[in-house]
């Protein structure tokens, strides 16, 4: 059984992998746009600085031009003024455009300070220069010696000072918070990707130990497995020696009537039990399921009865059988075996033969089947012969017979025998047949 | 010992039979050749008739119908079937039976037959007699 279950923790491990990724996904996406806010305030307060620097550089080229045509009454000295005044009306309308949006409270008023300061200064060059123009110099130098135009200057420099300072101020601030925000993206990228780390680490781990858990289960299952077919094979095993138990103490029990001679007795009945053990060696306590060779079963059983003078012959193709045939069809050809040295091929002088033979047939009348034909064909030497029995075509109700014919039962097949110069069996068995070994 | 005798011996003198010649019909269930033909020789020894041995449950429950029976011996795994429609046959018509087993465990007869005899295989025949309250011998 694989380990095929959904492992809770390393979906939740999984999880929190993604939402990690997420997560350090959302802190760049933020830290590309702090330092978009930053960029955008640094490029927004350089043009307001170079806006104050236009308007104070404007107010100054405006006064020098007056100062000049004041001192020397010769209108291209006016020049400067001129387009002072010009420069600062663009300047001005450009600051106060840039900051209207976005102005504090104190640049508001600081603007409105530099705008009014500004109007009277030009207001006092315009009034100088208009008296120069008509001629009265003398009180525009009065004008000028007021120190009004000075004041005022000193004025228009502290307000731009200020807005300078108010503009830096701004700028710095975003810069440092965008300092901050990247310091504290830094250390929150580590943290995840310390993180991931881990939890990766923890997915391999968990993908390993998953790995064992599944091996450890294959073991336990292969364990389970032998135990199993160990318990199996002893109860089986168990079975059979009940069985032939059974079966042994019938032989003993048969064998035994109807003889006084114990000597004759003891053999026959080792003879038997002989038979038994050979066709049962066949089998192996290896298999659950035995199965035995058909050559094998025949070489076995009649092994102690081959000699020079007792010969046979096996021909047949390769069958598998069934173990539970082993009893019935191993005392069979014992049977017949003891049978041909008492009258049969193997009791008249040397040479004589016996030919067994098989064949399998598969028979399809209705659920498919395959028929063992099982001939045993008894020849007696050269220049011997053999004498067909009294009574031979009578039923007979010696043991060997009725343990034939029972035995055959057991196998739910017929047996027939003939006379063909020597004793002719055709023995049927049904190889489908569940046979089982009588172990209850 | 003496109740089980007077009891058979009253039982016996019950039987439609000749004053020698009791013909008391045992069937028997065995699917091994050999121990059926042991078994078998045994009652026939005993004086017993012998309805069988029958190696298959089909072949059994034919000769229910067909042949008189007084007592049966059962095994109880008729190759590869179990004998329990033989039993409640017989059973139901009030027929004496022993089981006759090489389990070792008797749980599941006695879940279905629990007043049934169980005889151990390999059994004595004067054992099996016994628990169809029969004498050993009627020769």
């Amino acid at each position: 059984m694989k380990n095929n279950k959904k492992n809770p923790v390393l979906l939740i491990v999984l999880v929190l992998i993604a939402g990690a990724l997420v997560f350090v996904a959302a802190i760049v996406t933020f830290g590309f746009l702090t330092e978009n806010t930053a960029r955008n305030q640094a490029r927004f307060s350089a043009a307001i600085l170079t806006d104050l620097r236009r308007i104070e550089a404007s107010l100054l080229d405006a006064e020098t031009g007056q100062r000049g045509f004041i001192i020397t009454e010769d209108p291209s000295y006016l020049s400067p003024y001129t387009r002072g005044v010009e420069e600062y009306g663009t300047a001005y309308s450009g600051l106060r455009d840039r900051l209207r949006d976005v102005q504090t409270t104190s640049q508001r008023m600081l603007l409105e300070d530099l705008s009014s300061s500004s109007e009277n200064k030009l207001a006092e060059l315009a009034q100088t220069v208009e008296l120069v123009r008509r001629g009265e110099r003398a009180r525009a130098i009065a004008i000028v010696k007021t120190d009004l135009g000075k004041d005022l200057m000193d004025d228009i420099r502290s307000v731009i000072a200020q807005l300078e300072n108010e503009e830096q101020d701004i700028l710095q601030t975003t810069l440092a918070k965008a300092e901050r925000v990247q310091h504290r993206i830094g250390v929150a990228l580590i943290a995840a990707l310390v993180l991931i780390l881990g939890l990766l680490v923890m997915v391999f781990y968990l993908f390993r130990r998953s790995e064992r858990l599944d091996r450890t289960e294959d073991l336990l299952d292969e364990v389970t497995y032998h135990r199993d077919r160990a318990e199996l094979l002893a109860q089986e095993l168990s079975h059979r020696v009940k069985n032939l138990f059974g079966i042994i103490t019938s032989i003993v029990r048969m064998t035994g009537r109807g003889e006084t001679d114990s000597g004759i007795v003891v053999g026959k009945i080792s003879d038997r039990i002989g038979a038994l053990a050979r066709a049962h060696s066949l089998t192996t306590a290896s298999e659950t399921r035995k199965h035995v060779d058909m050559k094998e079963l025949v070489q076995a059983v009649l092994e102690p009865y081959h000699t020079d003078t007792h010969d046979f012959t096996l021909d047949g193709p390769a069958v598998t059988l069934d173990s539970g045939i082993l009893t019935p069809l191993g005392l069979i050809l014992h049977e017949l075996a003891t049978n041909a040295v008492k009258y049969g091929a193997w009791s008249a002088g040397p040479g004589g033969c016996i030919a067994i033979s098989w064949s399998v047939a598969d028979e399809t009348n209705g659920a498919s089947s395959s028929l063992l034909h099982l001939t045993w064909a008894e020849k007696a030497g050269a220049g011997s012969a053999l004498v067909e029995p009294e009574g031979f075509s009578q039923s007979s109700s010696g043991f060997g017979t009725k343990m034939i014919e029972m035995s055959t039962k057991q196998l739910k097949g017929s047996f027939k025998k003939k006379w063909n110069d020597g004793l002719v069996v055709e023995l049927v068995l049904d190889l489908d047949d569940e046979f089982t070994d009588g172990s209850n | 010992m003496v109740l089980w005798l007077s009891w058979s011996l009253t039982w016996m003198m019950s039987l439609p039979t000749g004053a020698t010649d009791l013909d008391i019909r045992i069937l028997i269930a065995e699917d091994e050749a050999l121990i059926a033909m042991q078994i078998e020789m045994d009652l026939e020894d005993a004086g017993y008739r012998v309805v069988g041995p029958y190696l298959s449950l089909p072949t059994c429950l034919e000769a229910l119908k067909t042949e008189r029976i007084d007592a049966a011996v059962l095994d109880v795994d008729l190759a590869g079937f179990d004998v329990f429609p033989v039993a409640d046959q017989l059973q139901e018509a009030q027929t004496p039976f022993v089981f006759h087993t090489g389990r070792g465990s008797h749980e599941r007869i006695l879940a279905r037959f629990p007043d049934a005899p169980i005889c151990k295989k390999p059994a004595e025949v004067t054992n099996l007699l016994k628990q169809l309250n029969l004498p050993a011998s009627i020769g």
